[in-house]
């Protein structure tokens, strides 16, 4: 075995060698509990090349920490301080307008935790009352509103977006009509994607029925498809997975259409290459079982423009390797992710 | 980062700034100036759009600390600011660079301080080559890097920095440092 884990090394599958690298990883960090870490060093025992693996690693972080480092001159606070000044925030410091403030968070806070009882409610003691995957989106803004931080302040306000276009939950828009499993004919191997969304507020119903309209599932790990309750158990550990076969555009259009609405906020792209090494464990079990729910059509959005330019311009940032573009399948994992972490 | 004497005194400085006593800031800003500095540097690839950003994440952190609970230390939370500022600069970075035509990753020369004199000639070599490897690492990796390598935050801070759960940042740290170290040895061939 070589030191590049990506590159296939693993007989296991790639859900098990996903499972390696983090485990492997917060070893060296020396971030696991006394349990896994004895499982790393069984590990370890069995394959020196890992610890050859290990041994780089460590070398590459003492020359980094070796570098010379950059430093601000004396005169930078007092240019600080002439910005806040010129800036004028300093009155919004008033004693009152900090209680103001504070009240204010608590009773976003109590709203929020509100809403989570209700949802709460409604998963366990109606549950007849909403379908399963009502329950899974459901078990999402639980999380969010169980988690909450206080959100970091953006450079820039946000955008004046185009109104989105969101079907009510239980619209009659036809939901991809005529759709064809693009996997199967094409014979390509896929590749990955790994996209991770904030969901900040977003109305239950409304992504609801975008996930609908494109045939999102979620599914755990192993590429099935989650109950309510299993999806609840996952929200804890602050991540859930979307996970779907398509053309990239294909996948584009329905980020876009998330992306779009003024609920959600689209950060943290990862493009091809990133995951197409180690692909996604769960791919085989999840094209086997939902091969046909899977598939998303290209929908055309236009008022979704302006988003789909800045999304390619950080994705094309963010990419490591042109070669992977292109309009081939592609698998891609869609983290959703509670913006609390 | 965890050390609670030092999070007990920062509290303080921002409970007094908050009751209107602005000189405090100026406590926290000399106190981390540097080392957010040095951060948003190795990110940016450029010193003089880091000075830029470290100054925008004090003024923002300013005016919103009375939203800063406490829960993670400040300097977590105003690397989160300062991180946010320095992504919103990249994709202007990137627009702008889309339109000339040009590269859109600059190099990075060695700050005033080294590589150091006495420095042997190997040392030298070897960060010029982590400099060159550095340059070419993707943005994601780069930084994720930077907040572990260099400012060494824990897995917990940097998911908060980076907004993402901490099995993300154990995977992407992986991919990362493997990335590396097939850079470093191009950038040695």
């Amino acid at each position: 075995m070589t030191g590049n884990l990506n590159e296939g090394d693993f007989d296991e599958s790639n859900f098990e060698r996903l499972k390696v690298e983090r485990l492997l990883t917060a070893y060296f960090d020396n971030e696991l509990e006394p349990a896994e870490r004895g499982e790393v060093e069984t590990m370890l025992a069995e394959n020196p090349d890992l610890r050859g693996l290990l041994d780089q690693w460590q070398s590459s972080g003492d020359s980094l920490r070796r570098l010379p480092t950059y430093s601000l001159g004396a005169e930078f606070s007092a240019g600080v301080r002439s910005k806040i000044d010129t800036a004028a925030v300093a009155k919004q410091h008033s004693p009152a307008a900090v209680v103001s403030t504070w009240d204010s968070q608590r009773v976003g806070m109590g709203g929020i935790v509100a809403l989570a009882a209700l949802l709460l409610l409604t998963l366990f003691v109606f549950p007849s009352l909403v379908e399963d995957r009502l329950d899974q989106q459901a078990a999402l803004v639980v999380k969010e509103a169980v988690d909450r931080e206080s959100k970091v302040p953006s450079e820039t306000p946000p955008k004046e977006r185009p109104k989105p276009i969101i079907a009510p939950r239980n619209s009659s828009l036809p939901r991809n009509p005529g759709r064809s499993p693009r996997m199967a004919s094409t014979g390509k191997k896929s590749r990955g994607v790994e996209q991770v969304l904030l969901i900040q507020n977003a109305a239950l119903s409304d992504l609801e029925a975008i996930l609908n309209r494109h045939e999102i599932h979620i599914v755990d790990s192993k590429g099935k498809t989650l109950d309510g309750e299993n999806l609840l158990a996952q929200a804890k550990q602050g991540m859930e997975a979307i996970h779907v076969v398509s053309e990239k555009a294909s996948m584009q259009n329905a980020i876009n259409e998330i992306a779009d609405h003024e609920s959600v906020t689209v950060t943290a792209f990862t493009m091809p290459g990133q995951l197409g090494s180690r692909a996604i464990g769960n791919s085989k079990s999840a094209k086997t079982e939902e091969s046909s729910a899977l598939q998303l059509q290209p929908r055309d959005f236009s008022g979704a423009a302006e988003t789909a330019r800045e999304i390619n311009e950080l994705n094309d940032w963010f990419k490591l390797d042109d070669e992977e573009q292109g309009g081939e399948p592609i698998e891609c994992l869609l983290l959703i992710q509670s913006l609390s972490q | 980062m965890n050390n609670p004497r030092a999070k007990h005194e920062d509290r303080e400085w921002i409970c007094r700034t908050i009751d209107g006593d602005t000189e405090s800031f100026g406590f926290l800003v000399r106190k981390y100036q540097d080392r957010l500095y040095n951060g948003m540097v190795q990110i940016l690839r450029n010193e003089s759009e880091a000075e830029d950003v470290v100054q925008d994440a004090f003024v923002l952190a300013f005016s919103k600390l009375d939203s800063f609970q406490g829960k993670s230390a400040f300097f977590t939370w105003l690397y989160r600011i300062a991180y946010n500022v320095a992504i919103t600069r990249l994709r202007r970075r990137k627009r702008g660079v889309s339109l000339d035509g040009d590269d859109a990753r600059v190099r990075l020369d060695f700050p005033d301080s080294g590589p150091l004199p006495n420095d042997s000639i190997e040392k030298q070599e070897q960060a010029v080559q982590l400099y060159a490897a550095l340059d070419r690492l993707s943005g994601e990796h780069r930084s994720i890097l930077v907040l572990r390598e260099m400012e060494e935050l824990d897995y917990d801070a940097i998911a908060e920095i980076l907004e993402l759960p901490v099995g993300t940042v154990r995977s992407r740290l992986h991919r990362a440092r493997i990335r590396l170290r097939e850079l470093l040895e191009k950038v040695m061939d």
